[in-house]
């Protein structure tokens, strides 16, 4: 159950939250959670290969926060620090269980429309790509998440998710080469495969 | 796509128009750099060609921007957040029963040594540092009694073990400390036998069993393992002031 704290004297920030929380607040980090939830959830799926491991990454994560929370710095926003210890917990997780099959997060988990092609504004075209990123097939989705959007080199990336560096790049080219199709960036007609 | 790193230097290149996926391996560096330091000239050459890197150019783009927007959000399913909720309530209620398995630990170690800690390391389970409990009070590392409890805020406190989850927590950050100085970081970590080229995955200023020191986490030569440096702030040319080592994973 989430928590909602608003004080008649206005909301707490994030940092308070995070201070109250070390400080032996039961309730700050819920709280906390409440605000960023969506979010981190939001970011645990496109960096998982199914809903379960985003789940259960996503626990992971804010259970490590929730211990760790006295290491955190204040020259980041409370926001990006758990959105970074996201993002670790589900590519270390897809490390654990490399020899795990991949199984798609299917199409059929995200209950958006498909049809987004007359988007035309900044924000639309987000969801444009962020619609197109979870049709990539999971490797190639979370080699992009970690590179693409979270900005970690290629020799991160691999170490993160237990695979060479070539295959990385690999992933990347596939899923780079697929998105640029089916955002109709391909302008050129040719012989092209 | 991956396989073409095994062609020799001088195969012959491949002719136009080139496919989107002999272009999109280009484009990611996928080739080996002896065959796309010859092909980037004809391909920069090629408006055909172009067009297609022109388009994955704008593909990382978009993915960049999209990364940096940190206001995208999907409506966490209810029975989700309560699991979560109700797992952080156990851990909040339950402080003293996080368990710590301890490893063996050695100040001084060669770097080359950190291979043995692989298979203990990966059965440490969580530790608990900061568990607070409704009462005003420094949050003590738990179960820890013959360590040193006292914790600045900017410094992660390890405990007295290398705990893998723990460790992990500074993926991505980078805070230095006295190894700020890229001339001094790189010849720490020669000292400590590990090439600095490896990436530097995260660092964190930390204490371990009371020591303050420098926490650096690098990629190990297999990528699957990723090694984890603590060492004393002092580390330099000549000096690895290793405080511990292993490898994760």
């Amino acid at each position: 159950m989430r928590i909602f704290r608003g004080d008649s004297e206005g909301e707490p920030s994030d940092v308070d939250l995070l201070a109250a929380h070390v400080a032996g607040d039961r309730h700050a980090f819920e709280t906390l959670l409440g605000r960023h939830y969506d979010h981190l959830w939001h970011v645990a799926k496109r960096t998982s290969y199914t809903t379960e491991d985003a789940a259960d990454a996503l626990q992971e994560a804010l259970l490590s926060a929730h211990r760790n929370a006295g290491s955190f710095r204040r020259d980041a926003a409370v926001r990006s620090w758990l959105h970074t210890i996201v993002v670790n917990a589900c590519l270390d997780r897809i490390r654990r269980n490399k020899a795990r099959p991949a199984v798609s997060l299917s199409a059929d988990e995200d209950d958006e429309p498909r049809d987004t092609r007359d988007y035309v504004s900044e924000v639309e075209l987000s969801l444009v790509v962020e619609r197109a990123l979870a049709q990539l097939p999971p490797d190639q989705r979370t080699a992009i998440v970690a590179v693409d959007l979270e900005g970690r080199s290629t020799s991160e990336a691999a170490a993160l998710l237990g695979v060479p560096e070539g295959t990385v790049k690999s992933r990347c080219a596939r899923g780079r080469k697929k998105l640029a199709a089916s955002l109709e960036y391909f302008r050129v007609e040719g012989n092209r495969s | 796509m991956a396989d073409r790193e095994s062609e020799p230097s001088d195969a012959a290149l491949p002719e136009p128009p080139y496919s989107e996926d002999l272009l999109a391996d280009l484009h990611a560096g996928v080739l080996p750099e002896s065959v796309g330091d010859r092909l980037w000239p004809l391909v920069r050459s090629d408006p055909q060609a172009m067009a297609v890197i022109d388009a994955l150019d704008r593909v990382t783009d978009q993915l960049g921007a999209l990364g940096r927007d940190h206001s995208v959000s999907t409506p966490i399913p209810a029975d989700i957040a309560d699991r979560i909720n109700r797992a952080l309530a156990a851990e909040r209620d339950t402080p003293a029963e996080a368990t710590v398995v301890p490893i063996a630990r050695r100040r001084k170690w060669a770097a080359a040594a950190a291979g043995t800690f692989a298979a203990a390391a990966a059965v440490v389970v969580a530790v608990a540092v900061v568990v607070p409990d409704g009462r005003e009070s420094e949050p003590p590392p738990v179960a820890l009694p013959s360590s040193e409890t006292s914790q600045a805020p900017e410094v992660l406190d390890l405990g007295s073990d290398l705990d893998s989850g723990r460790l992990l927590t500074v993926i991505g950050s980078r805070q230095l400390g006295p190894l700020e100085d890229p001339d001094q970081l790189a010849e720490c970590l020669r000292a400590n036998g590990i090439d600095p080229a490896r990436a530097l995955l995260g660092s964190g200023e930390v204490r371990l069993d009371g020591v303050p020191g420098v926490l650096l986490l690098v990629a190990a030569p297999r990528p699957p393992q990723i090694t984890a440096l603590v060492v004393g702030r002092e580390c330099g040319a000549g000096d690895p002031a290793t405080i511990a080592v292993t490898d994760i994973g």
